[in-house]
């Protein structure tokens, strides 16, 4: 089972597609979720996925914004994408019923 | 000259961590007090998380700070056969004898020092730093304490105490060749662990007793574990020779 940073930082990859690298990454959750994502936190976790076989990553092209500097792209895996979702079937399951879900039976839409 | 502060302290990182973290700060235009925080959190938390595993433990204590004490035996043992060589009686008749001497405790020095630092570097390079300090830290220490003396005649030597540091060069070709992943060849593990059989066959019987011959041999198990590496089914066809 997945956590719940690790669930973030792939569900952000997954929407970012091509354009997944570590700095989008942060930016994207930190506007998403309005907290703040240390870059230590971000790559540690990316390495540990990546570990896990969730995430492969790669070093991509340098741009002259970045100093010279080449991106370390993100991609999901197919097991990222499937730890993924039964994560998310998961807390979708379980949060039914609870006062915050709007899935909850009798609740007003 | 902010840049120059931050790439500095970014060479805490490994290059490809390196590259893309300065990349994010550069792209995220970030003050230097920011970028300098995120690095050590970054380079704090890989630290953290390589400790959780036994490997950095075994590394810094069952290897360098067990076998410290036998490369600065090995160091002196090298220092003291040159100093014979060197002083000892000018007759063509000792050659062979104190040149069959100097080349063994050499080799001795070599296998354990080369194949400590392979070890070190190959089981925990995340924190090889940690094994070093441990290593050299009871060197150090010795330094300062050193006092050893040889007699010839009507000569007083005393050893240099830097000779305490002998094993240094040789660990750090061993150093380069397990963190590149390499493996020796399985004849030169054969040529590192010999010297010290041969000479601890004598040494059982003469001197010290098998009592030192076992602890040696335990010491030495980095050697043991360079030929463990050179068995066929442990060798991965990736993995590229050293030596």
């Amino acid at each position: 089972m997945l956590g719940e940073f690790e669930y973030l930082i792939l569900s952000v990859a997954a929407t970012l597609n091509e354009d997944a690298y570590g700095a989008a990454i942060r930016t994207q959750m930190e506007q998403k979720t309005g907290r703040r994502c240390s870059i230590g936190a971000l790559y540690t976790t990316i390495e540990r996925l990546e570990a896990k076989g969730l995430l492969k990553t790669w070093m991509g092209d340098a741009t002259p914004q970045r100093g010279g500097r080449a991106k370390r792209m993100v991609r999901v895996t197919p097991k990222g994408a499937h730890a993924a979702k039964e994560f998310y079937e998961a807390i979708t399951k379980i949060s039914v019923g609870a006062a915050w879900a709007s899935h909850r039976p009798g609740a007003k839409a | 000259m902010n840049r120059i502060i931050v790439d500095l302290v970014a060479l805490m990182l490994p290059p490809c961590d390196r590259e893309a973290v300065l990349g994010d700060l550069a792209e995220s235009s970030a003050p230097l007090a920011y970028s300098l925080f995120a690095i050590l959190g970054f380079v704090l938390r890989r630290q953290f998380r390589c400790w959780l595993s036994w490997r950095p433990w075994f590394a810094a204590i069952a290897l360098a700070y067990t076998t410290t004490w036998l490369l600065m035996g090995n160091s002196v043992d090298v220092n003291a056969d040159a100093v014979n060589w060197y002083w000892g009686p000018a007759s063509w008749h000792y050659v062979p004898y104190r040149l069959t001497d100097f080349a063994l405790s050499f080799l001795r020095l070599f296998a354990a020092a080369w194949s400590a630092g392979f070890a070190a570097a190959r089981i925990s390079r995340g924190t090889l730093w940690a094994s070093m300090l441990l290593l050299l830290g009871p060197s150090i220490h010795c330094f300062e304490m050193f006092h050893v003396e040889t007699h010839f005649d009507h000569h007083i030597i005393q050893l240099s105490p830097f000779a305490l540091f002998l094993y240094l060069p040789m660990m750090i070709f061993g150093i380069r060749a397990g963190l590149h992943n390499l493996r020796p060849r399985p004849w030169l593990t054969l040529l590192l662990i010999i010297p010290y059989c041969v000479q601890l066959i004598p040494m059982t019987k003469i001197q010290n007793g098998p009592n030192f011959a076992l602890w040696t041999l335990i010491l030495l198990w980095p050697c043991w574990y360079l030929v463990w590496l050179t068995l066929p089914s442990t060798r991965r066809t990736k993995e590229a020779y050293s030596l």
